[in-house]
């Protein structure tokens, strides 16, 4: 059974030799790992891309396929939720993460644009607000639009050509595009507590604005697995969680829209990873309408994962949830007891990946992420 | 006017609040009982959070509502007013070097506040000498730290080792929240507590507080 079988495997939750590992987000700890700074791993493309392979050798390998191609596209990270980002070498010092911005940077007055021209043009139009472009580059791609369409080349391309490394290893990449759900990106875009307020404030216009956003939504999932080859979209939530608004705010803001995100992706063969920050116990019992062995739900930790097994029952292929705090500041003896912790209680009848809780932290002790590997690898062998 | 503040909170009724205070001012209420009201309606939606009954979002709300409230009341309760209010205990707050996240942190503050609680924000990205320095001139009970990503860590260990290496980490209680926090950053840090809940967080506080021999901050 290769890798990518042994995913698929678990994804429709069939009974596997042992739980798939996809780790995610390997670039930052790979960054680490090589003594590259993070302004060296968003300037350098392909020192990234490098880095995570020589991780992955030393590692011998982290999993059945590789999450992401390539390092972290800061671009296409700020421009997908429409947020500003504090970079490393040039806000912070090389060294430092980068960090998003809370803040509203679409303003309240901006919903009707969406509700009037959907996704794709509305965030076109918001774009100066976010990406910052100088008149040097104004000057050398003609107009804005078509400085942001020579950049989404420029990620695509280099998501295929790391893409093409990863082969040439012989190891399959999972993940070929990521979209945000209509309220993750409008939360993102808007800020935290101004969209709460909107949702207290101007629901129906919020409502409206979140099925404005859908369609192209959806699109940019499909064209970005198609553009890539790639049949698995990650779809980012976080924001609209039973941690954040009560299961009616749920009810009418993401999961309508997000059922209908899921069944588009599956209709076009197309696997969605969901990307399920903060505590989502309350919702799963909706997962259930999701379709059956199609769909994976990565957990980061926040959410109990054993709990969340009992609920689904194997509806849904879960994913997680190895804590950050303890791969930074456990013992490999704390994380090998929760693998396997893990793997016999999510993991013994199928449908569940170990992987990280949100992303492998850049400052994981490489013990404690080779016992994690490790200790999945030689499960009933 | 409590009915009409009590109705405002439990509604979320954001939009009303300022209105709702400067009739009450206009009407001669006294800035201190109003301001006091507030705090009794933030405590209740304190504890129908704990209970699950309201989520973080309606925290976001009320806490939102609470700012008003404070920026249009401060003003107007004299200094000697607000130097007679007791308080159950000082805490000096911050998110350390190498984190800007501020969002757990500042819900994690109105709650402490309305708990009764004196907190000394000291903001983001704070390098860890900034922490001694507000620990040695506040002398508070607890110093909290926040973080959203795992490369906090060592500027929170940091400042625990300053207030260390100073002789004042015995004089006070150390607390550690946010998304990338847990058991393990809480031992490695050295702190003595840990909580991804900004409630919990102040319960945990409260109880520092009752533990301690130092009694009463004024």
């Amino acid at each position: 059974m290769t890798g990518i079988e042994r995913l698929k495997a678990c994804v429709a939750c069939k009974e596997v030799d042992r739980p798939g590992i996809l780790p995610s987000y390997m670039d930052r700890f790979s960054a680490t790992q090589e003594g590259l700074t993070f302004a060296d791993i968003l300037e350098q493309p392909d020192r990234a891309s490098e880095a995570m392979r020589k991780t992955w050798d030393k590692l011998g390998s982290w999993g059945d396929a590789v999450y992401y191609a390539g390092g972290t596209d800061i671009y296409y990270l700020s421009i997908k939720h429409l947020t500003r980002i504090k970079l490393p070498g040039k806000d912070l010092p090389r060294d430092s993460y980068w960090q998003i911005l809370e803040a509203p940077n679409v303003k309240r007055e901006d919903y009707d644009l969406l509700i009037n021209k959907g996704w794709n043009i509305f965030s076109l139009e918001m774009l100066p607000r976010i990406w910052e472009i100088t008149d040097l580059e104004i000057k050398q791609y003609g107009t804005i639009a078509s400085y942001h369409k020579a950049q989404a080349e420029r990620s695509l391309k280099q998501y295929r050509r790391d893409t093409e490394f990863w082969r040439e290893k012989g190891v399959e990449v999972f993940v070929g595009a990521s979209v945000p759900s209509p309220q993750m990106g409008l939360s993102c875009a808007r800020s935290l507590p101004e969209y709460t307020l909107d949702l207290y404030e101007i629901p129906d216009k919020v409502e409206a604005a979140t099925w404005a956003a859908l369609p192209d939504l959806i699109q940019n999932g499909i064209d970005g697995c198609k553009a890539t080859g790639i049949p698995c979209v990650a779809v980012i939530l976080e924001r609209g969680s039973g941690a954040y608004y009560p299961l009616s705010f749920f009810e009418r803001f993401e999961f309508p829209q997000l059922k209908k995100m899921i069944e588009a992706f599956v209709k076009n063969g197309i696997t969605p990873l969901m990307h399920l920050d903060t505590d989502w116990t309350k919702n799963l019992p909706y997962f259930k309408e999701f379709p059956k062995g199609k769909v994976i739900a990565s957990l980061d930790g926040t959410t109990n994962i054993f709990n969340a097994k009992r609920i689904l029952q194997n509806h849904v292929c879960l994913m997680g949830d190895v804590p950050a705090s303890l791969l930074v500041a456990g013992t490999p003896g704390e994380v090998e007891g929760y693998v396997r912790r893990l793997m016999e209680d999510v993991g013994e009848q199928g449908g569940f990946i170990l992987g990280t809780g949100c992303s492998m932290p850049p400052n994981a002790k490489f013990e404690n992420v080779k016992v994690m590997i490790d200790t999945c690898k030689a499960y009933r062998s | 006017m409590t009915h009409r503040i009590a109705e405002a909170f439990q509604k979320l009724r954001i939009g009303e609040i300022e209105g709702i205070i400067h009739q009450a001012m206009k009407e001669g209420s006294s800035p201190y009982v109003l301001i006091r009201e507030c705090q009794d309606e933030m405590a209740k939606i304190g504890k129908k959070f704990e209970s699950g009954e309201y989520f973080l979002g309606e925290l976001i709300i009320s806490a939102k509502m609470f700012e008003k409230v404070v920026q249009i009341l401060s003003p107007e309760i004299k200094k000697e007013e607000q130097a007679s209010q007791k308080t159950i205990g000082k805490i000096v707050l911050g998110t350390p070097k190498g984190d800007i996240h501020d969002l757990g942190k500042n819900i994690f503050a109105v709650l402490a506040r309305v708990a009764g609680f004196e907190v000394i924000d000291i903001g983001v990205d704070v390098v860890p000498g900034r922490f001694l320095e507000q620990v040695r001139i506040e002398n508070p009970h607890i110093v909290g730290m926040s973080g959203l990503i795992t490369t906090v860590y060592p500027s929170m260990k940091e400042v625990v080792d300053l207030l260390r290496q100073h002789g004042l980490r015995d004089n006070v209680k150390i607390i550690i929240g946010g998304g990338a926090t847990g058991e393990e950053a809480r031992r490695f840090v050295g702190a003595d507590a840990q909580t991804l809940d900004a409630a919990e967080g102040v319960r945990i506080c409260e109880t520092f507080i009752a533990n301690s021999n130092r009694g009463e901050t004024k």
